[in-house]
């Protein structure tokens, strides 16, 4: 036999079912456009039956309900899926910096342009053309002059733009280091509440998204390997090596960054104990590579043709003769593309450019014509290329390294959309959905109210309305 | 599938930056005109358009350069038209002092106008292209002929034997100057008829002189003709350049040009998708249940 209240009781835990029931959909709906937050649903069960207590066989129909229990709160997540993600996360910022970067560079390599180092290359050869026509005449060693100046000026600052690149990229290191430890300390901060939460029964749903977006940001700056432990903790490992780790994982490793002397005193990453971060990935390593492979490569090109423009020019122009009959003089100083200037001696004087093929010889342009034919000459890789074909050369490696860079990057990109979309698909909040079981629920709870009030009304007859014989 | 709203939001989100961009690349190269605006546009097409630029500067140069040797050469024409008409007045006054009815006072009138004649081979020696003595070989920068009035009058040539020779197209090469010889020649041989008339008891030049005056003028018709000839070569040169100029420049234009007609239609074509890109989302994800549920 059921007591009188048994369905006050039952009543009750519906009303909170549905109340909380509501709430979460409030949380959903507040959280609809939250970055990383997977919409949360509540697990409702019916209670445990219960058969009333006699000496004897129950005299009734059998075991009765005793309401609704709600079991957890949880959320709904693919965590495959978050793997890929993190995984796309990590090459789409790897070769976005990259591209980035060269797009920078290309600044510096506008080509083809009508000011461009190219077009200042064309110009100087042809200033020795005009001198071979003219070698008599002040204005064409005038011009002769200033194009040199011009063309090592040009040359000079390409390179330093490139290094400055080179030196920009390095700035950025440090504070992305910060950046990783501080992450690193944050999701063994969250480790450690979630291993907590869930010893104590519950689910740490937001807490765990939370998490995620951690791990997600730290994939993209420098990719990570992931392993989830049955308490609820995740060990983060960098470059096979672990940063997040202990069996809660609640402790971390350090990265730190330090001045490589082998490499111009430019940061090196390394791990507290001074041993390198080996194969990172995502945003260090796109930054990494622009800076030590593919921005080096250009100043060893620069430098090569620089050294080769020197020396060639220089061999020739050490047989010719000036119009003050000096002979044997240098055009260029320097060695590379970093100090190439034209000789102070030229700089002194334009009439010790040699232009003749020997002493008082005012009206003789043959060295200057040989100079000048040194446009054609195969110079440069094992004498198989011109100056202009290796200068061509460089700038079509920078453009298609650039191109293929920014391609990956969009490639990356679309994939990383796709799959975030796909995780939208089954974590995201949808207002419709949520409109839908606000509604349901609204209506659950009035009707269990309803039933209170049903229930009242019984008590009110029993209470109120019986035992009044002969009052 | 599940859609959310966030869900509808990020993608037209993505689609519109990714029409924007498309956008943006045809703009720029309808702006500059420009296919290639940086290295990464056409990486291949680069190289070729430096190749091609590089050619024609050098081409354009060289165009200069056949002009410039054209100026020498017409100069040196000049020169020579003037030392031609010389050695025929010589030549009348050779004649003329040939005559018997002479007295030693006309052939004296003669051989003064002999003397001009000479100081005038001098002059013409001396002709210059701006600061350039045209007949100096390399030592262009002093009047490679001094003159030295005597009498008897005297040239002596400064100059040396140098070879002047100009680029008019890749590794085509023509001399342009001519020796100072020739004018020595010329000096010689009048001077020789001058002394014919000023010897005592004259009567006349010298056997041969007539002869040798008539070489002189054989020479520097000779020279006149080799100057025409290197004039002429210089303008079928120039033609031949220009037509490969013609020919880069299409090619470079090829290569580096927007073809506007092309880009202005891909760029209506890629406007109105991203217009519809805009509509749709506009319209998307404006409702939900919320507004006529609860």
């Amino acid at each position: 036999m059921q007591g009188s209240f048994a369905g006050l009781t039952i009543v009750l835990q519906g009303l909170m079912a549905q109340q909380l029931a509501i709430n979460t959909t409030a949380h959903n709906v507040a959280n609809a456009s939250t970055p990383g937050f997977s919409r949360q649903v509540v697990d409702l069960t019916a209670g445990a039956p219960f058969a009333a207590p006699s000496r004897l066989r129950p005299p009734g129909p059998g075991q009765f309900g005793t309401g609704v229990l709600v079991t957890t709160i949880r959320r709904v997540r693919d965590s495959l899926l978050d793997g890929r993600i993190w995984h796309s996360q990590q090459e789409q910022q790897r070769w976005q910096t990259i591209a980035d970067q060269l797009r920078q560079v290309e600044v510096v390599f506008t080509e083809p342009a009508d000011h461009s180092l190219s077009a200042l290359f064309a110009r100087f050869w042809n200033a020795w053309r005009t001198l071979a026509d003219q070698p008599d005449d002040p204005a064409a060693r005038l011009a002769l002059r200033e194009q040199a100046v011009a063309l090592t000026s040009a040359l000079q600052s390409a390179r330093a733009e490139v290094v400055q690149a080179r030196r920009n990229l390095d700035a950025q290191i440090g504070p992305l280091v910060d950046r990783l430890n501080t992450l690193a300390r944050q999701i063994a901060d969250l480790n450690r509440q979630i291993v907590q939460v869930q010893a104590s029964g519950q689910q740490p749903n937001d807490l765990q998204d939370q998490r995620d977006g951690l791990i997600e940001q730290l994939a993209g700056l420098v990719g990570v390997q992931v392993v989830a432990q049955p308490n609820g903790a995740v060990q983060v490992s960098v470059g096979g090596r672990p940063l997040v780790f202990g069996t809660a994982g609640e402790r971390v490793d350090r990265l730190q960054t330090q001045p490589d002397p082998l490499n111009g005193n430019l940061l090196t990453i390394v791990w507290a104990d001074g041993s390198p971060l080996l194969t990172p990935g995502g945003q260090v390593r796109g930054l990494l590579e622009a800076r030590d492979s593919l921005l080096t490569e250009i100043l060893t090109r620069l430098d090569n043709l620089a050294a080769t423009l020197i020396s060639q020019v220089n061999a020739l122009h050490r047989t010719g003769f000036g119009l003050d009959n000096s002979t044997g003089r240098d055009f260029f100083t320097g060695t590379t593309a970093a100090d190439i200037a034209v000789h102070p001696d030229i700089l002194a004087d334009e009439r010790r450019i040699a232009a003749a093929s020997g002493p008082n010889q005012p009206g003789d342009g043959t060295i200057a014509r040989q100079i000048a034919a040194l446009e054609n000459a195969l110079v440069m890789n094992g004498n198989t290329a011109t100056m202009g074909q290796f200068y061509a050369a460089l700038v079509t490696w920078l453009g298609s390294n650039s191109q293929q860079a920014q391609l990956n990057a969009d490639t990356q990109e679309a994939i990383a959309q796709a799959l975030t979309q796909l995780r939208e698909q089954t974590s995201g909040v949808s207002l419709d959905e949520e409109a839908i079981a606000l509604t349901r629920f609204q209506r659950t709870y009035e009707a269990a109210a309803r039933v209170m009030t049903t229930l009242d009304e019984l008590l009110d007859r029993v209470i109120n309305g019986m035992g009044l014989v002969g009052r | 599938m599940r859609i959310t709203n966030r869900l509808l939001t990020e993608r037209a989100l993505f689609n519109l930056q990714r029409n924007a961009r498309r956008l943006g690349t045809l703009q720029e190269q309808l702006s500059t005109g420009l296919k290639i605006n940086r290295p990464s546009d056409d990486p291949v097409g680069v190289a070729r358009a430096l190749q091609l630029r590089a050619r024609l500067a050098e081409l354009q140069r060289q165009v200069q350069s056949g002009d410039l040797a054209q100026a020498w050469l017409n100069q040196t024409d000049s020169a020579l038209a003037e030392l031609t008409s010389l050695l025929q007045r010589a030549q009348q006054l050779a004649i003329q002092a040939a005559n018997g009815t002479l007295t030693p006072a006309d052939r004296q009138v003669i051989a003064a106008e002999l003397d001009k004649l000479l100081e005038h081979v001098a002059t013409v020696g001396n002709s210059k292209l701006g600061q350039s003595y045209l007949f100096a070989g390399f030592k262009t920068d002093r009047a490679p002929f001094v003159f030295t009035p005597g009498p008897p009058p005297t040239l002596t040539y400064v100059g040396d034997s140098g070879v002047i020779r100009r680029e008019i197209a890749p590794g085509e090469t023509i001399q342009i100057n001519l020796p100072g010889t020739l004018f020595l020649d010329v000096f010689t041989t009048l001077r020789a008829l001058r002394d014919d008339l000023l010897a005592p008891g004259s009567t006349g030049p010298a056997p041969g002189r007539l002869d040798e005056i008539a070489a002189r003028l054989d020479a520097v018709q000779q020279a006149r003709t080799t100057i025409g000839t290197q004039d002429h070569r210089v303008d079928l040169t120039r033609e031949r350049l220009l037509s490969q100029e013609i020919v880069l420049t299409s090619l470079r234009s090829q290569v580096e040009d927007t073809d506007a007609a092309e880009v202005t239609t891909h760029l209506a074509a890629q406007e109105t998708v991203y217009r519809a890109a805009l509509e749709v989302t506009a319209r998307a994800s404006q409702r939900t249940l919320f507004d006529f549920l609860v």
